[in-house]
């Protein structure tokens, strides 16, 4: 899998440089005012109206403990899908979508950055920067928000 | 495990199955019928006809084990039907095995994998058993896939053969007699039989022609001798069959009733018209026509006169013609996710027939009165009216009746009386009660709870309701019926009813309330303790009920649908639980509030009034606040605290829509900005009520029997609201009943009163 040619969308987020496989970005759109959820988690910003969808945004650096930015102009919601689910990713910026070849590409090993590993689903290196390219149903499928739910007391 | 193959393509296996199924639950739910009243012929004759149907056609798919196993049942209801069995429950409970084996069998058909762990060996060899010890005969076997009905049908091979030397095999053509055939007629009639000739018309639509074909012919085997049939068996095998069975039969002179009745009770015929040939007929009429019989050297194709169109020899007006007409039924299999993805349609169409309507508003707002500004609101009210009719259609087409959900019930409700040793009668009112998809695929859960509490809680053992003077035989009745725009469903038993101390007893033993709470509590909070977590009246436990899993999970799953239950119980006459739902989860009226400058839809359903009072009306009754309405006390809550709303800036969102044309209930004028006390910027912390605003909206809700006003900052309208689901992405969020989108295209949470509500009760139950 880390072997093969892949297009990715390169993002900042507080700073560092992440990428997400194409094939997993349903579009990227402009920052809007979402819906806040009573009784959701705090990473989850709210819920959009997406041309009739409603799809649930995240705020991954509140979720992964990073520096928040305010939201500037070049501010961006990556709507990501993985089968049917469908949340949008707020980030600092989109810088470009790029085709990382085979030679440039590790499978995540213990590289430091913002997030944890299992995160990660392979490096890149680009022009002395690394990339982390990230598990896009790692992001959909928060184990902490599978934890909310069971923690959820009775009534 | 091994893959299983069966002579039929997916289609017609899908037809099949549909089949099947309706067999199956009317063998099942007759069958009980039957434990208790064995002497009805016609319920006797129709479960003898299901047994027959599934007979053969698990026979024509080449199932075998299935066909084994349906043969075996219907010679046990062919000895019922004959008077020599008593079907006692010793009995029923193996024809029972048998319907668990037909669903198991029923299986391999949708999975393609052999059930080999099922042996329904011994099932068949008892009910064989039943048959031999109450001197039945086991009826003929059932059909194999091959050579189906050649030795089955009675048509006989000279009649195939002669057939098979027509040039031109075009089975959907009418019957064509040859000289040998005419003669064979001619010799029955002379013998003191009658002769008839049955046009039998096939559902132009039924995938399975080649199988009616079959059945009609081997049911007809069964009463009369057939003589001769086109499509003959032979085309039937080779699926050569059109819309039309002729079939020349004989049998008594009395018989045409009877044969007419078993053609019509296949399936898919839609006209059975049947013409007796008399003596002189064949040799005057039709034998006239043919007449100029040539040898068999002329090709017949060409030789008209040879062949007689016996449907021609049908006398005009004689009285053995029995020409029924049936309407035939003009219906569609759909798909169900197509019917899905149509009201999802019908739902963006709603979100925007909303949202033109509003931009239409708007802009007249805006700008004043202009001619194009008219044509535009004249369009979006037409445009309105169109999206309203079509919602309604969809909704009628997705309405079912709650029968396909009631029909499981008999089974169960026999099996646990069995298992507890109680004497149950159970009755079932309303099954043609329609509702929803949506809905209807959700409440069998909640209802099985239901039933099951009461035949194990509510009645009592026999001898404890002789002691009591009542009938040993408790009834549970199961019923359904339309109120408004609802459905309710009630299960009543005649049991023991709730004892409210004894509950509260109970609730104290187990820690769920202190002594001093239960002291506090009325009747209705004292009943309403079943639905407690970990309550379970049951001195026992049992592998029925189970213990303390029950009635809270069925409230939880009932309010999930938007619904509510209450309770009647009077102590020794019996409980009744009643679940009101909404007819549909798909399009629901809300009213829309004003929350922390966010909107929030409350479901019209629960909605009594809106109410707008002075901040100093608010009374403070035994630590809660509360208003007096009419003389009644009605609790209120803030449903910014309920809801756990942050503290938040707020001027109110501008009013979107317009009061509903019945908005006679509304005392408050949806407006927040009409006397000037919310206009101002004003920071409310967290959990605390903007005191200083003297006016106050309060929406007065209903749940069961239970009030309570809900404190809004403001009122904006009444809409149709599309309801979506929350995404699973959120979790399990308390409080929420989903989400839509509303005109302006702002996402809007919809509040799910009935468990805010509770939350409320419980909370104030235990502080």
């Amino acid at each position: 899998m880390a072997g093969e040619p892949q297009q990715v969308v390169v993002f900042d987020l507080s700073g560092e440089i992440y990428a997400l496989d194409i094939a997993f970005v349903h579009e990227i759109i402009r920052i809007q005012p979402a819906t806040p959820v009573p009784g959701a988690a705090d990473y989850i910003e709210g819920l959009i109206n997406l041309r009739g969808r409603v799809v649930p945004v995240v705020d991954l650096r509140k979720r992964f403990g990073l520096p928040i930015r305010a939201t500037g102009d070049k501010s961006r919601i990556i709507v990501v899908q993985v089968s049917d689910d469908i949340v949008g990713v707020v980030v600092d910026a989109v810088s470009e979508v790029i085709t990382v070849t085979a030679d440039v590409i590790e499978p995540a090993a213990r590289v430091v950055t913002g997030l944890d590993a299992e995160y990660i689903r392979s490096i890149a290196k680009l022009e002395g920067h690394l990339v982390a390219v990230l598990h896009p149903d790692k992001i959909l499928d928060l184990p902490e928000q599978q934890e909310m739910a069971l923690g959820t007391p009775e009534r | 495990m091994a893959q299983m193959q069966f002579d039929a393509t997916e289609d017609d296996l899908k037809v099949w199955l549909a089949e099947a199924d309706e067999q199956i639950e009317l063998l099942q739910n007759d069958v009980i019928r039957l434990e208790k009243d064995y002497t009805d012929s016609e319920l006797v004759a129709g479960i003898f006809r299901a047994a027959h149907t599934l007979k053969g056609s698990s026979g024509m798919i080449g199932h075998t084990r299935m066909a084994e196993l349906t043969h075996a049942m219907e010679s046990v209801f062919g000895t019922v039907r004959d008077g020599k069995l008593q079907p006692t429950s010793d009995v029923v409970d193996i024809i029972l095995q048998g319907v668990d084996g037909l669903n198991a069998l029923r299986e391999e058909v949708v999975t393609k994998q052999s059930r080999d762990d099922i042996d329904l060996t011994d099932t068949v060899a008892s009910l064989h058993r039943i048959v031999e010890e109450a001197g039945g005969t086991m009826g003929k076997p059932p059909p194999a896939s091959t050579g189906v009905g050649s030795q089955e049908s009675g048509v006989g091979g000279s009649a195939a053969q002669a057939d098979s030397r027509l040039p031109t095999p075009d089975s959907t053509a009418g019957l064509v007699l040859d000289a040998d055939d005419r003669e064979a007629i001619q010799a029955t009639i002379e013998s003191g039989a009658a002769v008839w000739q049955l046009t039998i018309d096939l559902a132009p639509d039924s995938p399975w022609l080649a199988v009616r074909a079959f059945q009609i012919l081997n049911d007809l085997s069964e009463v009369v001798e057939l003589l001769k049939s086109k499509p003959t068996s032979e085309d039937i095998e080779a699926e050569q069959v059109g819309t039309q069975v002729h079939v020349i039969v004989a049998g008594e002179a009395d018989e045409a009733d009877k044969i007419s009745a078993t053609a019509k009770a296949v399936e898919d015929v839609t006209n059975v018209t049947l013409t007796v040939f008399s003596a002189e007929q064949p040799a005057a009429q039709p034998a006239a026509a043919a007449l100029p019989v040539p040898s068999e050297t002329t090709p017949p194709a060409a030789d008209t006169p040879k062949q007689i169109e016996l449907s021609q020899a049908k006398p005009p007006a004689e009285g053995a013609a029995v020409p029924r007409v049936e309407r035939q039924a003009q219906n569609v299999r759909v798909d169900v996710e197509r019917l899905d993805n149509l009201m999802n349609l019908v739902g963006e169409l709603v979100i925007d027939r909303n949202r033109l309507q509003q931009l239409a508003l708007q802009l007249e707002a805006e700008l004043g009165v202009h001619d194009e500004i008219d044509a535009l609101n004249e369009a979006s009210q037409h445009v309105g009216r169109i999206t309203d009719e079509l919602q309604e259609e969809v909704m009628r087409i997705r309405m079912q009746p709650v029968e396909s959900v009631f029909n499981k019930f008999p089974r169960l409700v026999r099996d646990l009386a069995r298992k507890l040793d109680k004497q149950v009668d159970f009755v079932v009112e309303g099954k043609e009660t329609e509702l929803d998809r949506s809905v209807i695929e959700k409440i069998d859960d909640p209802i099985i709870h239901l039933l099951r509490n009461a035949i194990d809680h509510g009645l009592e053992m026999p001898d404890e309701r002789r002691a009591a003077g009542k009938d040993e035989t408790g009834i549970i009745k199961l019923s359904a019926w339309h109120e408004e725009n609802h459905i309710v469903i009630a299960v009543q038993d005649d049991g023991r009813g709730m004892d409210s101390n004894a509950l509260k007893a109970s609730a104290v033993r187990k820690g769920i309330i202190t002594q001093e709470v239960a002291d506090r509590m009325d009747d209705r909070a004292a009943i309403d303790l079943i639905f407690a977590a970990g309550f379970s009246t049951a001195a026992k436990t049992t592998d029925v009920s189970g213990r303390g899993v029950g009635m809270d999970i069925v409230r939880a799953n009932i309010e999930k649908l938007s619904g509510f239950v209450t309770i009647e119980t009077a102590v020794g006459r019996g409980t009744r639980f009643l679940v009101k739902l909404p007819l549909t989860l798909a399009i629901i009226r809300a009213l829309l509030v004003g929350l922390g400058g966010q909107k929030f839809a409350i479901p019209m359903a629960t909605v009594v009034e809106t109410l707008r009072f002075d901040a100093t009306d608010v009374r403070t009754i035994k630590m809660h606040e509360a208003i007096q309405l009419r003389g009644r006390i009605l609790p209120l809550v803030s449903l910014r605290e309920l809801l756990h709303l942050p503290a938040v800036l707020y001027p109110e969102p501008e009013p979107v829509m317009g009061m509903p044309e019945n908005g006679s209930g509304y005392t408050g004028n949806g407006n927040g900005h009409g006397d000037g006390e919310l206009t101002g910027m004003e920071l409310v912390p967290y959990g605390e009520e903007p005191k200083r605003v003297h006016k106050m909206f309060v929406v007065a809700v209903r749940v069961g029997d239970r009030q309570m006003g809900l404190q809004v900052d403001s009122l904006i309208g009444e809409t149709e609201i599309v309801i979506k689901p929350l995404s699973r992405f959120l979790g399990d969020v308390r409080g929420i009943a989903g989400v839509t989108i509303l005109g302006d295209g702002q996402v809007a949470i919809i509040c799910d009163v009935p468990s805010l509500i509770n939350r409320v009760v419980q909370e104030q139950l235990l502080a």
